[in-house]
């Protein structure tokens, strides 16, 4: 199919009544979920995964995908007046976006924080436009040792680029692929740690997990705290920065598009991480640095591109290889998998419908972003003075429906729970659970591409050598691992991490 | 702290040892024809591995000032809220979706922090009420009706 026929499929696609109130309810929720300190981008995703299950799969990855970028416009509105991060991803930009309130600008800071987000999202899609068809015919030539490389340089990047102790990350990165061995064995069907339990032939399903670890476990751990968050009160005037601002940010907003798209394709690169990174590189070549951490716009600008074009930067490998980059794209593969649709190297060729109508469907909701952000900024702050003793209750419930709905089970609301004590458990001793979650549902996919290397190598480990892309990509894991030793980096590392 | 550590290092390799275990029970085979305990037992050797270093790291690393993490916090809190979310799992089948979640929203709104029941039941009831219409009744998930069956069936 040539591109013009591509992009009239996908125009006619993303343009289809239900596809665009979908992708509005997606942006909607998504922004709500990124203005709300608690329940994060992944437990959003995992709650309202099921809501999607009667409808068809562009719909279903349209209306998450909004949720998964809406949220990144959202985490900033709190960042900037309530100096918490909404998203992870947000963290950042609290280091200036506040300073920047506190001085009169809130509007301003706001204001270019939707703009570069924008413009991110928008250079992110055209890179996916451009990049997932060349990297799909790339993929027909990939076998499971290129896979099980990939996947082990996801999961040691993801420990590398963590917060808190590498060991700890690793650690949790071999719990997970202990979880994801519970169940049948993929190849021989052999129940595996089930202990007799029924339930658990099938393994633990994603969602409940992912919701006990970041949702019930993050309530949970707020409920012993004493804080309030304090809404920073400044009246909202100038919501379009002027030309100085642009003339300070059209370059940081650029640099962290180019950045945090890269970052984001990389199995295990995260827009938390894109967004430091582009922070550090901001401070670092700025003509004012001692502005940053005080109110200049570069700290928001920047970070901000950065971590939306993150987010479009992390479809990449889940579209062209069907490898999940991180904790929401792997939720976006199970859905995918519910729905029948299987991503990887044949989806743009037997379903480019999928593909260019969520494409052109992202370049929408970016629209309905900006518009969304910056007139209702006063209906966002409202929702932002909330009582966490009024929120909480309704994140549990979403966290207990979701969790019942993905099988109709009691066992799978018994399965968050028990997460949910782990996950207090792992954030009151300091481990991180990102590691975990990703090597949870890269396990079986790893373990299998393992398999299959050595039964294809006759059991000669040569065939990790042998293969070029195979052998780089578990180089690169190893320098990641040896790294941190140099005592430099690990320094480095740590100041970052804290 | 380094005692802490320790501790947990500690737990870490039994753990480790114990994946092992399972992962020779399961069968190893062979590197031409792994069996299902193969990678289950090598993910057992990196974890007593770890374990390992992460004991050794206790050594190195600069004592911290000691930190009680269970004290000064309302950690019984949360585990008033876990042992009601367990009742309520319990209690999901027989009583029904709207009644039990009815019951476990009261609890949260008014138990567990200060509001007047006025608040507590109309917030629980408003709620229940919007959930049921959105999830149970527009997007068509299947919930057990309960003691309500008679009405909702």
């Amino acid at each position: 199919m040539d591109f013009y026929s591509a992009l009239q499929l996908g125009v006619a696609t993303a343009f289809h009544p239900m596809n665009l109130l979908y992708c509005f309810v997606g942006v909607l929720i998504g922004t709500l979920i990124g203005v709300l300190p608690g329940i994060g981008t992944s437990g959003a995703v995992a709650i309202l995964m099921p809501a999607t299950f009667t409808m068809s799969p562009v719909s279903a990855i349209i209306m998450l995908a909004g949720i998964y970028y809406g949220a990144m416009y959202g985490g900033s509105t709190t960042s900037i007046l309530v100096n918490i991060p909404g998203e992870a991803a947000s963290v950042v930009t609290c280091f200036d976006g506040y300073q920047m309130a506190r001085q009169g600008r809130a509007g301003r800071a706001l204001g270019m924080s939707a703009f570069g987000s924008f413009i991110a999202g928008f250079f992110g899609v055209a890179m996916i436009s451009l990049l997932a068809p060349s990297l799909s015919r790339l993929a027909f030539d990939f076998g499971p040792p290129e896979f099980f490389g990939l996947m082990v340089l996801g999961l040691t990047l993801s420990t590398f680029l963590g917060s808190g102790s590498m060991v700890k990350a690793l650690l949790m990165v071999a719990l997970g692929l202990v979880l994801g061995c519970v169940g049948m064995d993929p190849i021989s069907g052999t129940p595996r740690l089930t202990y007799g339990i029924k339930p658990l032939l099938d393994g633990f399903d994603m969602v409940p997990v992912v919701m006990g670890l970041f949702g019930i476990s993050e309530v949970l751990f707020n409920l012993e705290q004493e804080k309030e968050r304090e809404v920073y009160e400044t009246k909202l005037k100038g919501l379009l920065p002027n030309r100085e601002d642009w003339k300070r940010s059209w370059a940081p907003i650029t640099r962290g598009s180019f950045l945090g798209f890269f970052v984001g394709v990389i199995p295990g690169g995260t827009a938390v991480i894109s967004s430091f990174v582009s922070y550090a590189i901001e401070k670092r070549i700025s003509k004012r640095p001692e502005e940053f951490g005080k109110g200049a716009i570069e700290g928001v600008a920047g970070p901000e591109a950065a971590n939306n074009a993150a987010t479009f930067g992390s479809m990449v490998p889940l579209l062209t290889l069907g490898i999940p980059s991180n904790v929401v794209m792997a939720l976006f593969l199970a859905a995918l998998m519910i729905h029948g649709t299987v991503p990887g190297p044949m989806l743009i060729q037997n379903h480019p419908e999928f593909f260019w109508g969520v494409m052109i469907s992202m370049i929408v909701g970016n629209v309905m972003l900006l518009v969304l952000n910056l007139p209702l900024i006063g209906m966002w702050v409202q929702i932002l003075k909330v009582p966490y003793r009024i929120l909480f209750p309704l994140i549990i419930l979403f966290c207990l429906i979701g969790s019942y709905s993905v099988n109709y089970r009691v066992v799978d609301m018994v399965v968050m729970l028990l997460f949910g004590g782990v996950g207090y458990l792992m954030k009151k001793y300091r481990y991180d659970g990102g590691p975990l979650i990703l090597a949870f549902i890269l396990g079986p996919l790893l373990e299998t591409a393992l398999r299959q290397s050595l039964i294809i190598s006759h059991g000669e480990l040569d065939i990790f050598v042998t293969r070029p892309l195979a052998l780089g990509a578990l180089l690169l894991a190893l320098a990641f691992l040896l790294i941190p030793l140099v005592p430099a980096v690990g320094k480095k590392r740590e100041t970052l991490v804290e | 702290m380094r005692k802490r550590d320790r501790i947990q290092a500690l737990l870490w390799a039994v753990f480790g040892l114990y994946v092992m275990y399972e992962g020779i029970l399961l069968k190893l085979g062979t590197g031409r024809a792994p069996k299902p305990g193969f990678m289950i037992f090598w993910v057992g050797v990196i974890i007593v591995i770890l374990s390992a270093l992460f004991f050794l790291g206790t050594f190195a690393a600069p004592e911290q000032e000691r930190t009680d993490l269970w004290r000064g916090i309302r950690w019984l809190r949360g585990a008033k809220l876990a042992a009601a979310l367990a009742l309520y799992m319990a209690a999901f089948q027989p009583l029904g979706f709207i009644l039990s979640t009815f019951l476990l929203l009261v609890y949260m709104f008014k138990g567990l922090e200060p509001q007047s029941w006025r608040n507590a039941l109309l917030f629980s009831a408003a709620t229940v009420a919007i959930c049921y219409l959105v999830f149970g009744v527009f997007l068509e998930l299947q919930f057990p009706p309960g003691v309500l069956s008679f009405i909702l069936s």
